[in-house]
């Protein structure tokens, strides 16, 4: 079983919309264990549910409309089975955790991590102050991986 | 004459409606399939550098983005006129096999496989993918997992799980290492395991759809796809063959450069899709299919074993005949996903495979190029025209969904008429309608859709323009 996991997505192609992908590209440049499994994908799609059900820890990165350009936010994503988990090609952090609990009887510790966005236009550039956090998640991912090597 | 509109259909690729013309007796007259998503993509690649065209047109899906890279970077081989590296065409090969793989997975396990084991006439909040996951949960599991294997291959490959740009004008971006070959190899024993409980699986399943089988697009259409040289399954070069429903081959060996002498295109103004048809007999009597069962009618054998014999059993369906229904292109896929891991079993085995040479250079020499390859759904053409600076001047895609735009057609007005009757409508008969063209697992592009009870609108209109019935439903 995977000590952890961390799953940048979203749409490169669409400015801020492409951090998490962004931040996953750079911790690969830098980590290489196989304890530790690096997914960059532009959507959470179901099959994410068979990595996840043989991961102690699951770490999401994404960009968000809702905080200020470059905000910072971190949350535990539970298991909600009330979550919308009817879409195919896209799922949330939770719906795709309700996948793996049903497919596989089991979900791994989650956690989100939020930067906000300020353009989500038509370029594969990120915004300066998206970018600026960019190795900030890398070195913090870093730690985290760190820790759970010294734990493990 | 009422009209009764299903709106959207859920569990496709991408987006449709359906409408029904239904007489003043409450039979249906007509069916129309529209595609109603406009993408655009022949007109704004024009005036692009013709070593974008792969990457670019690659956009058109978020499915089957391996297909289209296939294609194009066959047109533009062509438009090189170079020859690639023999590496490079197994490359080719193994990732276009990959994706074939994945795609049938998310076409069986999560789209149709609701249907097909739960019955059309089930409560709809449990005929859904959850509504499996409690009836056949290893289904479920089976089918999460040979998608994530068949993009493993392709991320192993590429880099990139969606829109890897590894194939490229003139071969592949980078060879294959040892280590790659090893990883792939290791996934295919899981993968045929899958793929041969699965097709067991259906094999007792499908004779309970006795009636579906008769009546889901059971009419006479031609049937084409690519075959090898010894006309067996083919779904990365070769030629175009086309078979009439009897069996008769009617077009042998069609070359790429030459497709526009056997197909023709109609445009409807109902459908931004547009209508192909075979020239010689002429719009729209000239309708064929495309695609599984349309590549396993047309061939002489698979050419791999297991694929040989779950061929044998297929064609026990219709004996001496092509199969006809378009029910059986499940069937069909799962034939394929046979083939598929074993010819990834034998592409990975030789050493070939990781031959260091694989990508041919070269500027423009030829002002027109043709690829044709076979994508999961069916045969893909991309056609280009360049100016002497290697500019786009003219773009014709012919996608899979396309080419069985009329049939489809047909097929929905067939299930339709067996199943509507009246203007009261009902769950079971929208969703057989549904299910003839969840068959041809259309692909519209790549959009976000719904499984499971669709949001729905269907309006019974009178010939005098007032609503007669009109049901909402999610």
């Amino acid at each position: 079983m995977r000590e952890l996991v961390v799953i940048g997505f979203g749409n490169s192609l669409r400015q801020d919309d492409g951090f998490g992908p962004a931040v996953v590209e750079r911790l690969s440049e830098r980590v290489d264990d196989d304890r530790v499994g690096l997914v960059a994908t532009s959507t959470l799609t179901p099959e994410l549910a068979a990595t996840l059900a043989d991961t102690r820890r699951v770490i999401f990165v994404d960009a968000c409309a809702t905080l200020s350009p470059g905000e910072v936010a971190r949350r535990d994503v539970s298991c909600d089975r009330q979550s919308d988990v009817s879409l195919v090609h896209f799922l949330s952090p939770e719906a795709l955790l309700v996948w793996t609990e049903r497919l596989y009887g089991r979900v791994p510790d989650a956690e989100l991590w939020l930067v906000g966005a300020e353009q989500t236009g038509l370029s594969e550039e990120l915004t300066e102050v998206v970018a600026a956090r960019v190795d900030e998640f890398v070195h913090a991912l870093e730690e985290r991986i760190d820790a759970h090597q010294e734990n493990s | 004459m009422p009209t009764l509109t299903i709106e959207p259909i859920t569990r496709i690729e991408g987006h449709a409606r359906i409408t029904l013309q239904m007489n003043d007796a409450g039979e249906v007259e007509d069916a129309k399939l529209h595609i109603t998503q406009l993408r655009g993509f022949e007109r704004f690649c024009e005036g692009r550098p013709f070593p974008e065209m792969p990457s670019l047109t690659a956009r058109t899906c978020g499915i089957c983005p391996v297909s289209h890279l296939i294609a194009s970077s066959k047109a533009c081989d062509e438009l090189m006129a170079v020859q690639i590296p023999p590496a490079a065409v197994r490359l080719r090969r193994v990732m276009n096999l990959a994706q074939l793989l994945q795609s049938h997975a998310l076409s069986f396990f999560h789209l149709s496989s609701p249907d097909l084991l739960l019955g059309w006439d089930s409560d709809p909040s449990v005929r859904n993918v959850f509504g499996l996951m409690r009836e056949n949960p290893q289904l479920a599991r089976d089918g999460i997992r040979l998608r994530q294997i068949g993009q493993s291959i392709i991320e192993g490959l590429s880099g990139k799980r969606v829109h890897p740009a590894w194939i490229v004008p003139g071969g592949v971006q980078s060879p294959m290492t040892e280590v790659m070959r090893s990883e792939i190899q290791a996934l295919l024993p899981e993968a045929m395991e899958i793929a041969e409980r699965t097709y067991r699986l259906y094999r007792g399943v499908v004779k309970r759809f006795k009636d579906e089988s008769e009546v889901f697009g059971n009419v006479p259409t031609l049937f084409m796809g690519l075959v090898d040289a010894k006309g067996n399954l083919e779904h990365y070069d070769g030629l175009l063959r086309i078979k009439d429903s009897e069996g008769n081959i009617i077009e042998q060996g069609v070359r790429a450069d030459e497709y526009s002498e056997v197909i023709a295109e109609a445009v409807e103004a109902h459908s931004f899709v547009k209508s192909p048809y075979y020239r010689p007999m002429g719009y729209p009597h000239g309708l064929y299919r495309v695609g599984p069962l349309a590549r396993l009618n047309i061939v002489e054998r698979c050419g791999t074993p297991a694929a040989d014999e779950a061929l044998e059993e297929f064609r026990a369906l219709s004996p001496g005949k092509p199969v006809s229904s378009s029910f059986h292109y499940h069937y069909a896929r799962l034939v394929e996903m046979l083939f598929a891991v074993e010819r990834l079993e034998q592409l990975t085995a030789s050493n070939d495979i990781l031959d260091r040479k694989v990508r041919a250079r070269a500027r423009s020499n030829k002002n027109r190029g043709v690829g044709i390859s076979e994508a999961p759904r069916g045969t893909l053409i991309h056609d280009y025209t360049i100016d002497d600076e290697g500019r786009v001047t003219g773009v014709n895609l012919i996608v899979a969904t396309g080419h069985n735009n009329l049939a489809m057609n047909r097929s929905v007005l067939q299930v339709a008429r067996r199943y509507v009757q009246g203007p009261k409508v009902t769950e079971g008969m929208l969703n057989r309608i549904e299910a003839v063209v969840r068959c041809f697992d259309p692909c519209m592009s790549c959009a976000s859709h719904e499984f499971g009870r669709m949001p729905l609108d269907v309006r019974v209109i009178g010939h005098d323009g007032s609503e007669l019935q009109r049901v909402l439903r999610g």
